[in-house]
């Protein structure tokens, strides 16, 4: 049940996951003809709120103190069931999926209540689009993680994420997995705000998502939302590469170097994605998140098929 | 045993009653009456418990002077998982209703009578064993909801509202009346133990019974009395109405599917296709309201469909592999019990609400939890709860759901109609999850947080002490049933196993809940130390920085007013861009039906017409038409 190896991905996941925004930008840049910030400025950020003040909303109370934390905690304690790199997680039990997809949304639940808290429409209004867009990613992770617990014929999200002898057909396995990938690819865009879903660096308030639900957090509560989103890219980041690292099996620290890699490159896909695609129009993203679910449930079709 | 289920019965006759002999007391009567509720309801829980504890069921025949029927009493399993709940919400209402009614200047009246026959005949559902009993009680706990709802009967709408209800709860029996006459017809007898031998022709029984418990249970299409009934019903009996007595449908159908011992696979997916129309469709609808309790109402569809999710898998696994649909059930069943808990205490916290602000409509609330921090923060663990997030209630039922979803899924390596329904349950399970919390986000964040919108949250304050204990006890069952979900879980799967006919058992089927429900106390209790070690480390970090409060970001622009907050229209504008106040069923089927049949028979009507003379020639004719019948058959 309690795997003490995997200690080791866990924590290079908690020191690396900042990394992942720097490669974002410097993959961005590249593409951009720029130089870019240096490849360490989410941590040198993360350091800078970390020594600063606070300045609290008036009238606000101690749900908006609350929202940072309890979503940190949540997204921190989803990282021990998440199996990384082929690895099982620290915490390995049946059907401990829902236990890992419903603590995100614990955490999303108080940074929403947290935004709402303040009364600022603005927040109000990210509030909204967050609670709206994420129903919507629910069902297709579940469904997509389901279908590899079809697959793999077990229920917990290390060993779904972990077998591939029980797969009737190997090519058939990966041919599917072009959608499922794509869909998972999707969720990760959409649950970590980043384009074509949202724009985390757009100057306009009324066109954004996540950013704008915490508008008035500062100083280490604004360092603990940046730190738990980059954990939470982490997690999604991985729940996609995991999706092709089923199909193989290297000893323990190939595979973690491998991952290590693999999340590298996710990274430098979302800042592929990011450099050719503007934002989608808010009324399209909708369309985008069923496209993600129409793809899973393609997926399903053709893996129970 | 058998003695404390009659003096529970006596009891709860004897508090309908209480009025009568405290008529110049009105005061002391509502007291003694709902003293004397509470006392039966806690006695009813003594022989349920130990019945769920040793599985050996109490039983009680007596003849009686009716020609068919006779006086039946068996409280099994199941039906001692039911009176839990029941007892545990009854007590909590009645004290809550105390409180409600405390500045009622009302003088005698019969709110405390037909409550106790409301849960009487909640009691007696539950334990009758025989068809015609069943029908008895079933119409006296119905008729006693009626007369709750129409408490302010001085009102229009509400008087509007117990019609609707009245109807519909009238149709749904009528559906049972066939149900139990043909069934009885088959077995002979109305004794559920005959019934229980009837082995053909069970599928037409099982459509009977759905439409007939369904619409007490609110499935979605027949769910149209739920958001007109639950807030016209004072909030002390809405919470007991949607907690306990629409989980009185989904006891008729565990009922009806423990008595047919036989169980096609179509049973399940018709249900499970309920269970999903109406997770979907309530929590849509939910979502767009923007009365308070009308919004409660239509989550309690949602629910129900939830419940229903569990049942579905139940059979669809039942049917396949035997022991597959026992989490299922388990969940179905566990699932009864949490929703009881946190909707009668969602309930109540709306009826605080009202109660402080006499308003319904959210979008006239706003920044109430620093007036009711009471109301406030159990409100938000029971929304916490119903959107089934850890470590509360709601979260190990939806667990036990997906969990015998996702069994099933690993149970079956190729392709089949229960791998097919799995994918759709999960899928739907999901969806309805995140559309919950949209919709609780919605309805606490508006109601309780950022800034009053209007002057009617001036004067608001939390509620005098006996409504707000129960509120505070419900939201300690929420977390101790969540951390400690293990126990209740095991003893959902016992009960669970009682469900399945004999025909389908296997043994060695392992009645020990899954592991992750051990898992469920020990990541909370992380989850816990971690948000006080994040605290810590956030106060040691700030201890030497300034933290000052300042004005929020708005645009540039510096007079904002309260009303320029995201209403609760706003919010949900991305689903609906105007807040629905007809219900869709109501629209496109039942006010057009009902139109037309009440059109059609307005030339019937004219033979009621109030001269008492007219109607005793009728009774004379309707008498010489059973003798003559009766003569010549």
């Amino acid at each position: 049940m309690l795997n003490f190896l995997s200690l080791i991905p866990l924590i290079l996941a908690l020191f690396f996951a900042p990394l992942l925004s720097g490669i974002i930008n410097k993959t961005k840049a590249w593409f951009a003809g720029k130089t870019g910030p240096n490849i360490f400025q989410k941590y040198k950020d993360l350091y800078k709120l970390m020594l600063k003040g606070s300045v609290y909303g008036e009238n606000t109370s101690w749900l908006f103190k609350a929202g940072p934390i309890v979503n940190l905690a949540a997204v921190f304690l989803a990282l021990f069931f998440l199996p990384q790199g082929g690895n099982v997680a620290f915490i390995s039990v049946n059907g401990d999926l829902f236990f890992f997809i419903y603590l995100l949304g614990l955490g999303r639940f108080f940074t929403i209540l947290a935004a709402f808290d303040t009364g600022s429409s603005f927040e109000q209004m990210g509030a909204s689009r967050e609670a709206f867009y994420s129903a919507m990613t629910e069902p297709v992770l579940l469904l997509g993680l389901s279908g590899l617990g079809f697959l793999s014929q077990s229920m917990s999200l290390s060993t779904l994420y972990m077998h591939v002898e029980n797969i009737p057909s190997l090519a058939n396995a990966i041919s599917s997995l072009v959608f499922i990938f794509g869909a998972f690819f999707i969720v990760m865009l959409a649950e970590n705000s980043r384009i074509p879903v949202d724009d985390p660096t757009t100057h306009l308030e009324l066109t954004m998502i996540h950013e704008v639900m915490i508008l008035d957090h500062s100083g280490i509560d604004l360092a603990f939302i940046e730190y738990a989103s980059s954990l939470k890219l982490w997690l999604f980041g991985s729940l996609t590469i995991g999706l092709i690292f089923r199909l193989f099996f290297f000893s323990f620290w190939v595979q973690i170097l491998l991952f290590l890699v693999g999340m590298a490159l996710i990274a430098s896909m979302i800042g592929i994605v990011e450099s050719f695609f503007a934002r989608f129009k808010l009324v399209k993203i909708p369309y985008l998140l069923i496209t993600s679910f129409v793809l899973s449930a393609l997926w399903i079709i053709w893996i129970i098929l | 045993m058998t003695q404390l289920l009659l003096i529970t019965i006596s009891m709860y006759t004897l508090a309908a009653f209480m009025p009568v002999f405290f008529i110049r007391l009105p005061k002391i009567s509502r007291q003694i009456t709902a003293i004397t509720t509470i006392v039966a309801s806690g006695i009813s829980l003594i022989p349920a418990i130990s019945v769920i504890i040793t599985n050996i069921p109490v039983e009680f025949c007596l003849a009686w002077n009716l020609p068919i029927g006779s006086f039946h009493l068996k409280l099994d399993a199941l039906s001692a998982w039911f009176i839990i709940p029941l007892a545990i919400v009854s007590i909590l209402s009645c004290i809550y209703g105390l409180g409600y009614r405390k500045n009622d200047k009302k003088g005698l009246d019969g709110y405390g009578s037909f409550l106790a026959i409301l849960i009487g005949g909640m009691f007696m559902v539950v334990i009758s064993w025989d068809g015609i009993l069943f029908l008895l009680v079933w119409e006296l706990m119905s008729f006693a909801a009626f007369f709750l709802v129409m408490y302010d009967h001085q009102i229009p709408s509400v008087k509007k509202a117990g019609w609707i209800y009245l109807a519909a709860t009238h149709l749904g029996t009528a559906f049972l009346f066939i149900l139990f006459v043909l069934w009885s017809q088959k077995a002979d007898s109305f004794d559920f133990s005959q019934m229980a031998t009837v082995k053909e022709g069970l599928g037409t029984l099982y459509i009977l019974a759905l439409l007939g418990f369904g619409s007490k249970a609110g499935f979605f299409g027949l769910h149209v009395w739920l958001p007109e009934a639950h807030p016209a019903a004072p909030s002390s009996v809405s919470g007991l109405m949607s907690g306990i007595m629409i989980k009185m449908g989904i006891y008729g159908i565990f009922r009806f599917l423990y008595l047919s011992n036989h169980w096609e696979i179509w049973w399940g997916v018709v249900i499970l296709a309920i269970g999903v129309l109406s997770g979907l469709g309530g929590v849509i609808l939910a979502l767009i309201q923007k009365d308070i309790k009308r919004m409660l109402a239509y989550c309690s569809v949602e629910n129900i469909g939830i419940i229903c999710l569990g049942i579905g898998i139940g059979i669809i696994g039942t049917s396949y592999n035997k022991s597959l649909g026992l989490l299922g059930f388990a969940g179905a069943l566990f699932h009864v019990l949490n929703h009881a808990l946190f909707k009668t205490g969602l309930f109540m916290g709306a009826g605080s609400v009202v109660h402080a602000t006499h308003t319904r409509l959210i979008d006239k609330l706003g920044g109430l939890q620093r007036k009711m921090p009471v109301t406030a923060i159990t409100f938000l663990l029971f929304s916490g709860a119903i959107c089934g997030l850890p470590p509360f209630n709601g979260f190990a039922s939806e667990l036990f759901i997906y969990l015998g979803s996702l069994k099933i899924l690993t149970s079956q390596s190729n392709f089949c109609l229960p791998v097919l329904m799995s994918f759709i349950a999960v899928a739907s399970l999901a969806l309805i999850g995140g559309f919950a919390l949209f919709s609780f986000i919605k309805i606490f964040g508006v109601t309780f947080l950022g800034q009053p919108r209007s002057e009617v949250c001036k004067n608001a304050h939390d509620p005098v002490a006996l409504m707000k204990i129960p509120m505070l006890i419900l939201a300690f069952f929420c977390i101790l049933l969540g951390l400690g979900a293990y126990f209740p879980a095991t003893l959902a799967l016992k009960t669970a196993v009682t469900l399945i006919p004999s025909t389908h058992f296997i043994y060695g089927i392992s009645l020990e809940a899954p592991t992750i429900f051990w898992i469920i106390p020990l990541v909370s209790l992380a989850l816990f130390i971690l948000i006080g070690s994040t605290i810590l480390l956030r106060n040691y970090l700030q201890k030497k920085r300034t933290i000052t409060k300042g004005p929020l970001w708005q645009c540039g622009y510096n007079q904002p007013t309260n009303r320029m907050q995201y209403s609760g229209a706003s919010f949900s504008g991305e689903i609906a861009q105007k807040p629905l106040t007809a219900d869709p069923c109501m629209k496109v089927f039942f006010i057009p039906v009902f139109g037309f049949i009440d059109r059609s028979l307005s030339s019937v009507r004219k033979i009621q017409h109030g001269q008492s003379s007219f109607y005793i020639l009728y009774i004379i004719f309707a008498l010489l038409a059973v003798i003559t019948w009766s003569c010549i058959c």
